[in-house]
């Protein structure tokens, strides 16, 4: 009963987006773009060493092209998040029966859901064309869709956190650059951490930024037990730290509201 | 106060503050700068240490000028924001401490942020807030079906929200806010923006909503005509104090009892002299008087001016709530 109305919230942007459901699929061309541009780029690189860091060309690109559908994925809930806070708009939340939080939770993944099939779409026509299938075992398909979900949920608490701000400063927008840029970078979009020098990388692996999108692309390539667990003990801690300061942030700021005029 | 009025009161506020914090800069790249290394806060009182209380049933006005206080003392009630000091009860229960619980138990509509689905029409809307409020399904039904009739949002329930008229979306809003039965119904500047049909159809909606089934209504607005049609009660707010508080007919025999007209004629250097009209402005071609109503009926004041000029155009308007707001000051003083 409790969470009917979440997934009536879930249900309801699900609708909403089908309203655009063409704009969206279309939209997402750009992944596939991305991607192709990255085939370009890996190919040459390919050709000078066969070394990609243990990475053959194809799962190189399928890592790539998995990174690009997380990053779809996320969806821009700072951008939202703290627009509702400045604008006031908060109002047209906090008056009703439910969890702000969960609210949000549930908005997010559905809009989660129809982006992040939408930029598969395109980056599976590309790659299977130029690579074939992914070397995964179907027997593992719900694992790996466990690991790219719970990194899903990870980057939501973290960037909720960040969207939070606006509550305490007129601003949250700058905060979410740094965490796009060090998700770019250090989080394993721009290319896969093992590229990275000795001493950065084991600071990336540590960082919850790998637990959103270097553990789950890497899982998919390189399916193993061991890879696995790691990357799930990872997001479980991550996910209850962010649960618990996106909770008190929240708490905390409510009473931080201040809407100015109707 | 008696015992009857104790059990019968549904809002009571207790010396309620709210402060905000503003951030100033001077002007220019140097007071930019400046700001960075030593902000300047001030700090705005936008609620004043208001108290009131309102029954069971009442039709409540809460009026003033932009910035009054009006939105933020609602939005304090609602529980959406918490007060800087002071005490409020809604139903028994703290606002500001327990949004959920009241949550099932108010209605709410902030007439300038819409909660419809903008891309959807509104009868999915009205699904979801059925959940909310979680709803049973058979209630639900006959709730929303006996709404959709009374406000006439049956021929566009299927529509997207985006493509209807303020009036419309005014019309679903109220569905949506009353769909859970609400106890108390929270109207911030409902009639912004309406035209005067439309206007006229959500104040007989609003009169039928507290008649027939009994809710109470706190309306907060700055057109006059809302109060005057609307409400039993009217509390004015200024500057984040209450001014006034009595029922309508007393502001309407003390505060209410001008209009302004202005009327264009053709030439003519005839100067009116009437009881109970003053004139503001004059000349040749037109005139702006200020009626008090009285001492002259609008009717015969109208009457006495066809007879006397050849009017060619004729605007009969309320003094600005401003100007009542400081007449009640000077009385008062």
């Amino acid at each position: 009963m409790m969470l009917n109305k979440y997934f009536a919230v879930f249900r309801t942007n699900f609708l909403n987006n089908l309203v655009y459901f063409s704009d969206i699929i279309i939209s997402y061309m750009m992944s596939g773009m991305y991607i192709l541009i990255f085939i370009f780029l890996w190919s040459t690189v390919s050709k000078q060493g066969s070394d990609l860091a243990g990475y053959s060309l194809a799962a190189m690109i399928w890592y790539l092209g998995m990174t690009q559908v997380i990053r779809s994925a996320q969806g821009k809930v700072v951008h939202f998040v703290s627009g509702e806070i400045s604008s006031g708009n908060i109002s047209n939340y906090l008056n009703k029966p439910y969890s702000y939080i969960g609210y949000n939770l549930a908005y997010f993944l559905s809009d989660a859901l129809i982006k992040l099939f939408s930029s598969l779409f395109w980056i599976c026509i590309i790659v299977l064309f130029y690579f074939g299938p992914p070397s995964m075992e179907l027997k593992y398909f719900p694992f790996i869709l466990l690991s790219i979900l719970l990194g899903i949920l990870v980057n939501f608490f973290i960037t909720l956190s960040i969207g939070f701000l606006a509550f305490w400063f007129e601003d949250a927008i700058p905060y979410s650059w740094v965490y796009d840029k060090l998700m770019f970078v250090l989080g394993g979009m721009l290319l896969p951490i093992e590229i990275l020098p000795n001493a950065l990388q084991t600071i990336s692996k540590l960082l919850p930024t790998a637990f959103v999108m270097y553990f789950p692309a890497k899982v998919f390539v390189n399916f193993s037990w061991e890879l696995f667990l790691t990357s799930l003990t990872g997001q479980i801690i991550y996910l209850a730290f962010f649960i618990t300061i996106s909770c008190l942030m929240f708490k905390l700021g409510c009473k931080k509201v201040s809407i100015n005029g109707g | 106060m008696s015992k009857k009025s104790v059990s019968n009161t549904v809002i009571s506020v207790s010396g309620l503050c709210k402060t905000f914090e503003l951030k100033k800069k001077e002007p220019g790249l140097k007071g930019s700068i400046k700001s960075i290394f030593s902000p300047k806060i001030s700090k705005v009182t936008a609620v004043d240490n208001i108290s009131f209380s309102i029954n069971k049933g009442e039709l409540v006005a809460l009026i003033g000028p932009n910035g009054a206080g009006k939105s933020t003392t609602l939005k304090i009630l609602t529980g959406i924001l918490f007060p800087s000091s002071g005490h409020a009860e809604i139903l028994g229960l703290v606002p500001w401490e327990n949004r959920k619980k009241l949550a099932y138990q108010i209605g709410t509509i902030f007439g300038q942020k819409s909660q419809l689905w903008y891309h959807l029409p509104p009868i999915d809307t009205f699904d979801l807030f059925a959940k909310i409020y979680d709803l049973e399904d058979t209630d639900y039904r006959k709730r929303l079906n006996y709404l959709v009739k009374v406000l006439g949002v049956t021929e566009f329930l299927n529509t997207p929200v985006r493509k209807l008229s303020l009036g419309q979306r005014i019309r679903a809003e109220l569905v949506a806010a009353l769909l859970h039965n609400p106890k108390v119904l929270f109207l911030d500047e409902p009639s912004i923006g309406l035209d005067i049909i439309a206007k006229k159809t959500l104040r007989d909606l609003i009169k039928k909503l507290n008649k027939e089934e009994g809710v109470t209504i706190i309306l907060t607005s700055h057109d006059v005509d809302d109060i005057e049609q609307v409400c039993e009660r009217v509390i004015i707010i200024n500057q984040g104090k209450i001014v006034h508080d009595s029922p309508i007919g007393e502001l309407k025999r003390n505060h209410l009892n001008k209009k302004i007209v202005q009327v264009m004629i053709e030439e003519s250097s005839k100067k009116l002299k009437q009881l109970g009209v003053k004139v503001l402005e004059s000349d040749k071609h037109s005139m702006k008087l200020e009626v008090n109503t009285n001492k002259v009926s609008i009717a015969k004041l109208v009457a006495s001016l066809m007879n006397k000029y050849k009017v060619t155009d004729l605007l009969i308007s309320d003094p600005p709530i401003e100007e009542i707001i400081e007449e009640i000051y000077t009385k008062e003083k």
